[in-house]
């Protein structure tokens, strides 16, 4: 999926697509890669792992715009710059990489933190802290709150504090954000107990309670103990997480959302993006939080294709009827999103060093039946395309490496 | 450069669909000329794909919102700038994209939002030897109607069936035939005929 620019390819996400833009995305996607090859250097000490580190933040560095953005960074929006969490994200790959090479007295580790400041200052704090709730908006021109990617931006800004050791970043940004994901959560005895709410919109809250959004928000709230040892945010972390496992199933997967009135959408269920809700259940498994983590790796590693992407989701083809998915799967549910599979990657990456998973370097190209709008098609995958054909019809194709797809038929042009 | 253009600043969603399902159509490897008279869509077709200058023959054009003071006059300086047998893509505002908030403050005076615009343009372009092959348009009339249903849904407390209906809308954001008029913008796929 490496394009000579960065991590490329199609997008599938719950609320919208990217399967016609498929050049380098610089999102979330590089948070899970930096950190994951930064985890196989911990535990190997190999070099090869950080050059590969280092070859992700140079993605950056390149790609950073004049204004501190970075372009394409939109993932299901894609084109555009300006995503949130995608730029904090990449800024918290970029100070982990910043941090370890200080570690090892590499002066590079200051091109990289550079880079991540400049985001951070000129699209975070000018135009997206909020002083009146003393917390990150959304949009520059719209009073707003999503808890999950707050807490990507903290991430960035606890690191930022620890390199520079100075603790206003924390103190002025990462805290006060914080506060308020924990205002954002249920306390009431119930099924909804320690979950948090999506977002909220001009004072409004959204009452939508996805699983792996949640998750998103521990790591912050774990390093917000960890930082001050004020219980709260620990509490709100085993309380979130305590609501993420109350709601799985037997199989180790999780409904995609649930809402306040008990019903739940559970399709499409995320398969790679399992790997950000088995990462925050280890930060607490530290902390008392005890789960069984095997049914979610299981339902994980099951998703695994032989190319070895991993899986976007069971149940695309699902999302309006909710009813349980046919045999067979929808074309988004096959596709190896860099965005989501570098979730899996990170949180694989943090067993290699106790050597629980069994990993081969060898891939294969796939093919599987899918449908898509109904239709019954073949989708195939190799290390040159992703082709989706029907009755010998090519009606998509990404040839791996080009910016935009090369054939798609309308019904491909879901946004 | 690809992607740009800040999420806050993008382009009404009917005009950003029609624009990705352009590029297909553009590439790959093709030599490309764009004309966009509306600045608002300049941007939006700047952070997709950089066009040749049109004082070489090229293999592929994007025409952006034809102007009823200008159409003609782009139609024939497109003519001479793409080769025999090339693709023209022509993405233009429909009637009711008059009803989209984020474009009335837009400048220009889009010929296809007349009604009756976008035959006269197919007519044109047939007679100045472009066959036209495929049609498309956005924002569906089903689409406006299923997301004004999840909104009454979202206001009644429904959450779960509000979300499904705005993805049952989105799953027919693209329509062709019939309801193509009803709908925002339009895309059409017009081939230089080789002589």
């Amino acid at each position: 999926m490496r394009s000579p620019a960065g991590y490329a390819g199609p997008v599938a996400h719950w609320w919208s697509q990217s399967l016609l833009y498929t050049g380098p995305g610089y999102d979330w996607r590089y948070e899970g890669i930096l950190a994951g090859y930064l985890n196989l250097y911990q535990a190997t000490g190999e070099e090869r792992w950080l050059s590969k580190a280092r070859r992700a933040g140079d993605d950056l560095l390149d790609a950073q715009l004049p204004d501190g953005h970075y372009p394409a960074s939109a993932f299901e929006l894609n084109p555009a710059s300006g995503g949130t969490p995608h730029e904090a994200a990449c800024d918290l790959g970029l100070l982990l990489l910043a941090h370890k090479l200080k570690s090892l007295g590499d002066p590079a580790w200051e091109t990289y933190l550079d880079c991540a400041r400049r985001n951070l200052q000129k699209f975070y704090l000018d135009q997206l802290w909020d002083p009146e709730t003393h917390s990150f908006r959304d949009s520059p021109t719209v009073p707003s709150f999503v808890p999950n990617k707050a807490a990507t931006a903290c991430e960035a800004f606890f690191l930022l504090a620890e390199i520079l050791d100075d603790e206003s970043w924390v103190e002025l940004y990462a805290l006060p954000n914080l506060d308020r994901i924990i205002a954002h959560q249920v306390h009431n005895k119930g099924h909804l107990e320690g979950a948090i709410s999506q977002n909220s919109l001009r004072n409004r809250l959204v009452e939508k309670y996805f699983p792996y959004y949640i998750a998103r928000c521990v790591p912050a709230l774990v390093r917000g103990y960890e930082w001050t040892q004020d219980e709260r945010y620990l509490e709100s972390a085993l309380n979130a997480m305590s609501f993420v496992f109350r709601w799985r199933y037997e199989d180790g997967s999780f409904p995609q959302v649930i809402y306040p009135n008990g019903r739940l959408n559970r399709y499409p269920q995320w398969i790679a993006a399992v790997g950000d809700i088995l990462r925050a259940m280890i930060l607490l498994e530290q902390y008392g939080l005890d789960v069984d983590p095997k049914p979610s790796l299981d339902w994980l590693i099951s998703g695994q294709s032989p190319t070895g992407g991993f899986h976007t989701a069971h149940g695309f083809d699902s999302q309006v009827s909710q009813r349980a998915p046919g045999i067979r799967p929808e074309f988004r549910d096959l596709l190896p999103v860099v965005g989501w599979n570098d979730k899996a990657f990170r949180y694989l990456t943090t067993l290699v060093a106790e050597d629980k998973v069994n990993y081969s370097t060898t891939t294969h190209a796939f093919e599987s039946a899918c449908t898509l709008r109904g239709e019954i098609m073949n989708y195939r995958e190799d290390e040159k395309y992703i082709e989706v054909t029907r009755n010998d019809n090519t009606h998509y194709r990404w040839r791996k490496g080009d910016a935009w797809a090369e054939i798609a038929k309308p019904e491909f042009w879901l946004r | 450069m690809i992607g740009t253009l800040a999420v806050s600043q993008l382009a009404p969603l009917e005009y950003r669909a029609a624009l990705d399902a352009a590029m297909p159509f553009l590439m790959p490897d093709k030599s490309i000329v764009a004309r966009c008279a509306i600045p608002e869509l300049q941007r939006e077709v700047s952070q997709r794909l950089q066009a040749k200058p049109a004082d070489t023959q090229v293999e592929a054009a994007l025409w952006v919102e034809p102007l009823v003071q200008s159409w003609e006059s782009d139609l024939v300086e497109l003519d001479r700038s793409l080769l025999p047998g090339s693709q023209l893509i022509v993405i233009a505002s429909l009637p009711l994209a008059r009803l989209i908030p984020e474009r009335r403050s837009w400048s220009g005076d889009p010929l296809c939002t007349h009604l009756g615009g976008l035959g006269k343009l197919i007519q044109t372009l047939e007679r100045a030897n472009f066959t036209p092959q495929e049609k498309f348009g956005f924002h569906a009339p089903l689409t406006a109607g299923l997301n004004s249903l999840s909104r009454t849904l979202d206001r009644l407390g429904r959450l779960d069936l509000a979300d499904r209906l705005g993805f049952a809308a989105r799953l027919r954001y693209t329509t062709a035939g019939l309801f193509l008029g009803l709908s925002t913008v339009a895309l059409l796929v017009a081939r230089k005929v080789t002589t």
